[in-house]
């Protein structure tokens, strides 16, 4: 899914504002900043136009990169990051004590990653954000904390929540 | 063909990797990827163009704008240094005759209603003034000045002929003759005229006390007598 290394002289080119490099790793990339996109907002469009504002950002300011081999990193942050703000509005971490817990105890299935895919999609807006910072993009609870404007503790349950209702709707997509 | 046995522990493997946990950590790495909508690029393109031509006109705007504020600040800073200190000095009253009251001419009857209110008002504030300043010390106030309620009137003024006056003799016989005429001038553009008495020994005496006058100083009064 993700591009480990990218090519250093498409690197120093993208790095001289070379438009067609620039596309060459528009290309490269693309998928991979898009799912991000896609799976913290849940919305085509809204995943389009922040994708879109992501890269401008992306090749304006990579004039500042520092560290050019961490250029895929700092590119998944930019585009998170304005996902983020742009689904701020409507993220809500709900209370867990207030919730009903739809765990099962005994899990005893196998699922595949589009049924994975599906759970994720299903979850509430601040659990799964937190869910895919931490356990997709490899974030920790801090620099997720950061990102989303809560404490590190609030991080941690909100991850446990969204694995709990993962768990069951996993469960229940596979009863189906 | 002999039969080979897997490892004791393979079951546990098994079912821990059917453990809900570890089948999430292996999944999330293999989450299918999504396409974004076909012409992105371009939009983007078009983007980096517009942004590109944008760029440079705020950096020359910012410039600019902060040029025009530091010499500002420097000139300000300059008046500021340069300025001398003034005290405000409260004005007592402000005297305004007006032009019309003002006339050349004794015989006319002038309209002086408007300047004795001016001095009337200018008397008054000067006394109130004097009052003020007066209240604690145990001075003797003199008694206000009286202007009177005459039209300011100017002289003559003719720079060339001072004045001239005729001489007027009584004639015995009842008819008043002018015997001689004196001017009185500044003598800067008259000509000087010297009379001989052609083929005489004898000059006329009076003629050279009279050159002798106009030829000492040239800026001098002069006074010419004329007989008729």
């Amino acid at each position: 899914m993700s591009i480990q290394k990218l090519d250093s002289d498409l690197i120093q080119k993208v790095l001289k504002q070379d438009r067609s490099a620039q596309f060459q790793l528009f290309e490269l990339t693309k998928r991979m900043l898009y799912s991000v996109c896609y799976r913290i907002l849940v919305d085509e469009d809204e995943a389009n136009d922040v994708l879109q504002d992501a890269y401008v950002e992306i090749f304006q300011s990579l004039k500042n990169l520092n560290h050019p081999e961490a250029l895929i990193s700092w590119m998944k942050t930019i585009t998170i990051r304005k996902a983020i703000r742009q689904s701020k509005k409507r993220i809500r971490f709900e209370t867990i004590e207030n919730i009903e817990n739809e765990t099962t105890e005994d899990f005893d299935s196998w699922f595949d990653a589009d049924v994975l895919d599906q759970a994720i999609q299903s979850l509430p807006d601040g659990a799964r954000a937190v869910f895919l910072l931490i356990s997709v993009e490899g974030y920790s609870h801090k620099e997720s904390a950061k990102l989303l404007s809560i404490s590190e503790s609030t991080s941690k349950s909100q991850l446990h929540y969204a694995k709990s209702l993962l768990k069951a709707r996993i469960t229940k997509l596979l009863q189906a | 063909m002999k039969e080979l046995n897997p490892k004791s522990d393979l079951w546990s493997k098994i079912e821990s990797r059917r453990d809900f946990e570890n089948q999430l950590d292996g999944l999330v790495k293999k989450l299918p990827t999504k396409e974004p909508k076909t012409n992105l690029w371009d939009q983007i393109d078009l983007k980096l163009d517009q942004e590109k031509r944008v760029f440079p006109i705020w950096t020359y705007v910012s410039i600019a704008v902060s040029i025009v504020l530091i010499m500002a600040f420097g000139v300000t800073l300059y008046n500021v240094n340069k300025a001398p200190i003034k005290t405000e000095t409260n004005l007592i009253s402000v005297n305004s005759i007006p032009k019309k009251n003002i006339s050349n001419e004794p015989e006319e009857e002038l309209a002086t209603t408007s300047t004795n209110e001016e001095l009337k008002k200018i008397e008054e504030t000067t006394n109130e003034f004097s009052k003020e300043v007066n209240k604690g010390s145990k001075r003797i106030l003199l008694e206000p000045i009286t202007v009177p309620n005459k039209p300011f009137l100017l002289p003559k003024q003719e720079l060339k002929l001072i004045s001239e006056s005729n001489i007027i003799l009584n004639n015995p016989k009842g008819k008043a003759v002018t015997m001689h005429k004196v001017s009185i001038s500044w003598g800067l553009n008259e000509k000087k005229k010297i009379r001989t008495q052609f083929g005489s020994t004898y000059p006329d005496p009076s003629l050279t006390q009279q050159l002798g006058r106009a030829s000492k100083n040239q800026n001098s009064i002069k006074i010419k007598f004329n007989k008729e």
